[in-house]
Formats: C-alpha cells, sequence, structure tokens
C-alpha cells in the first residue's frame, strides 16, 4: 500500500490571516471587499476558505487579494498581498 | 406606572427600541438603567469584547470606572472578568478584604474610593457576552438580595444588548453592501468597455488588465475603473 503524501497547506488562508490582522479587518469586512471588486461567492463560503476548510478557486482569491490590496493602497504601501499566480 | 426602581427598569430595558440609538449609546442607557436601580451605585461601566477581542470597558457612565478596571484586564483577574467566565453575579462587600483575590483590581479600586462592587454576567441565548459593572463609595453598597435583582436587570440588559449588536451588523452589512456595489458597477462597466474593445477578451482578462494597472500604479482597482469609465488617459509616468 502507498502512503499518502502529506497535505501541503495551502499558504492561501495565511496570506489573508497575515494582511487581516495588519489591517485590522473582520470576516465580514474582508467579504465586502472582495465582493466590491468581483467576488460572487458567499460570506459563509468565505469563512471556510479563511479557515482553510475549503480550498480557494484562482479567481476568487485573486478577488481577494485585490479587496485587500485595496485597503493597504490607502494606508499607502503597494500591493503586499500576492495573487494567485505567485502564490500557488 | 412603575415606582420603584426596579420595576423602572425592567420597563425601561423591555421597552426599548434598539434602531432608535446608535450601539454605543445603546450600551450606556443600558449601563445608566440598571445603575438607576441600584441607589448605592456610583457608576456602572460594561465590560465586552472590542473589535479586536480584547475585553474591554467600552462602555461606562464616569471615566473612573474603565481607569479601575483596567486593573483586572491587565492582570486577567477580577470581579468583572470572573462574572463573565464563571456566568455568576460577583459581590464585593468590603473592597478592604478583596485584596487577597483580586489584588490588582483592588488597589485601583480603593485608589478611586470604591469600597464595594457588584458584577453581573450578561448572557444571551445561552452564551456570556460580558460583564455589567456597579461600583459603590460605601462598603456593602449592594446587599444580598440585590443579586437576584441583578440578575434579573443583566438578563433583559443582554437581550437588549445581543438585539442592539444583531440590528447595528445587519445596518453596518447593509451600508457596507451597498457602498460595495456602487465600486462594483464601476468595474463591471470598465471591464465591459476592456472586453468591447477587443473582442477576444473575456472577463477574468479584463479584470487582470485592471488589476495589473492597480499595482502597476497603486491604485485602487475602482479609481483604475472609473479613469476607464470617464475615459480619461493614465497620468503621464515620471520623465517622460
Amino acid at each position: 500500500m502507498t502512503a499518502m503524501p502529506a497535505a501541503t497547506p495551502s499558504p492561501r488562508p495565511a496570506a489573508i490571516s497575515a494582511a487581516r490582522q495588519e489591517l485590522a479587518m473582520t470576516v465580514q469586512e474582508v467579504w465586502l471587499a472582495y465582493i466590491t471588486v468581483g467576488g460572487d461567492g458567499t460570506l459563509a463560503l468565505l469563512r471556510r476558505w479563511v479557515a482553510g476548510n475549503a480550498a480557494i478557486p484562482d479567481r476568487d482569491y485573486d478577488f481577494i487579494a485585490q479587496g485587500l490590496n485595496d485597503h493597504f493602497v490607502e494606508r499607502g504601501q503597494n500591493h503586499p498581498v500576492a495573487y494567485s499566480a505567485d502564490t500557488g | 406606572m412603575a415606582t420603584d426602581p426596579r420595576s423602572a427598569a425592567l420597563s425601561a430595558l423591555s421597552g426599548f427600541l434598539v434602531s432608535e440609538l446608535g450601539l454605543g449609546d445603546t450600551l450606556l442607557r443600558v449601563a445608566e438603567v440598571t445603575s438607576q436601580a441600584f441607589p448605592a451605585a456610583r457608576m456602572a461601566g460594561i465590560a465586552m469584547l472590542d473589535e479586536y477581542g480584547q475585553v474591554r470597558t467600552g462602555i461606562y457612565t464616569d471615566p473612573e470606572s474603565p481607569e479601575i478596571d483596567s486593573g483586572q484586564y491587565e492582570s486577567g483577574r477580577g470581579p468583572c472578568l470572573d462574572a463573565w467566565r464563571l456566568a455568576r453575579t460577583v459581590r464585593i462587600d468590603d473592597m478592604t478584604e478583596a485584596t487577597a483575590d483580586y489584588p490588582e483590581f483592588a488597589g485601583i479600586a480603593l485608589d478611586h474610593g470604591i469600597l464595594s462592587t457588584l458584577s453581573l454576567p450578561l448572557i444571551a441565548g445561552g452564551e456570556g457576552i460580558g460583564a455589567l459593572n456597579l461600583y459603590s463609595a460605601g462598603k456593602h453598597g449592594f446587599p444580598e438580595d440585590a443579586e437576584d435583582l441583578g440578575l434579573e436587570l443583566a438578563a433583559a440588559a443582554a437581550v437588549v444588548l445581543a438585539n442592539a449588536h444583531a440590528y447595528w451588523a445587519a445596518v453596518e452589512l447593509g451600508e457596507g453592501l451597498s457602498e460595495a456595489m456602487k465600486s462594483r458597477a464601476i468595474i463591471e462597466q470598465a471591464k465591459g468597455i476592456l472586453m468591447a474593445r477587443s473582442p477576444d477578451m473575456d472577463a477574468d482578462a479584463a479584470f487582470d488588465l485592471l488589476r495589473q494597472a492597480s499595482q502597476r500604479e497603486n491604485v485602487k482597482l475602482r479609481d483604475i475603473a472609473q479613469r476607464i469609465v470617464d475615459r480619461r488617459p493614465p497620468p503621464a509616468e515620471p520623465g517622460r
């Protein structure tokens, strides 16, 4: 029997959590930022993504990253949250 | 007609319309109403989690209240924290005798001339959502039967607080969604313009173009989109 390879934790929830912490944003605020730029997932789904309980599709992750980066732009920081092409 | 403090306070709490006041004002009114039911109470404060998940006395009838409570939060022990954690009333009849159980809190309370306190758990839907502290300048400010009244008022107050929180969270979400939809309409319009200019471009590719411009210019996506909708050219690069 072949052993299953250990699952590699996705860096995406960690990236979102780090940004949330720095921006002091609630999950609901992150969801609003995501919806603003084009996302159409529910708040409940975003909670699962943020908790690492569901894989975040590339397109949705880019909406989340853009929404967070827009908040960083307001603080004078240039897009610190990586997009899907850079996070794998 | 309600005449005694207990009836007056219960009547005021049960008749609360949470939409009439903002969340902060509702909480303050709850603290005031509860405090008025106890003649010996000099002030009242409500401890709840703040937006960063830290316990804080954010609502008070006197600015001394958060100063006194700070001793609890820094040390992690105090009557208000115990009332919240254990979901029961904690009464201190003589602050000079509380220095063993709550040295930090008792020390600061005595410095402020507080000699007795009553801490009430705020429980809504079976969950502790905070605690209400009442402070008296005299020893034995809150007699033993005050605990029953306190619990009765705290139960009513907790329902008001939970309703107010739910109401204002819904209002806040509604306002946030309204703003989000305004920005999103601009962004979708810009994507449509880009797609019309290049028939091979789909919505995802149009978003990527906007995103790259946002990153390149360090400008919010909505502002890039607005520029496209307004048919304004991008700003000239320095030195060109």
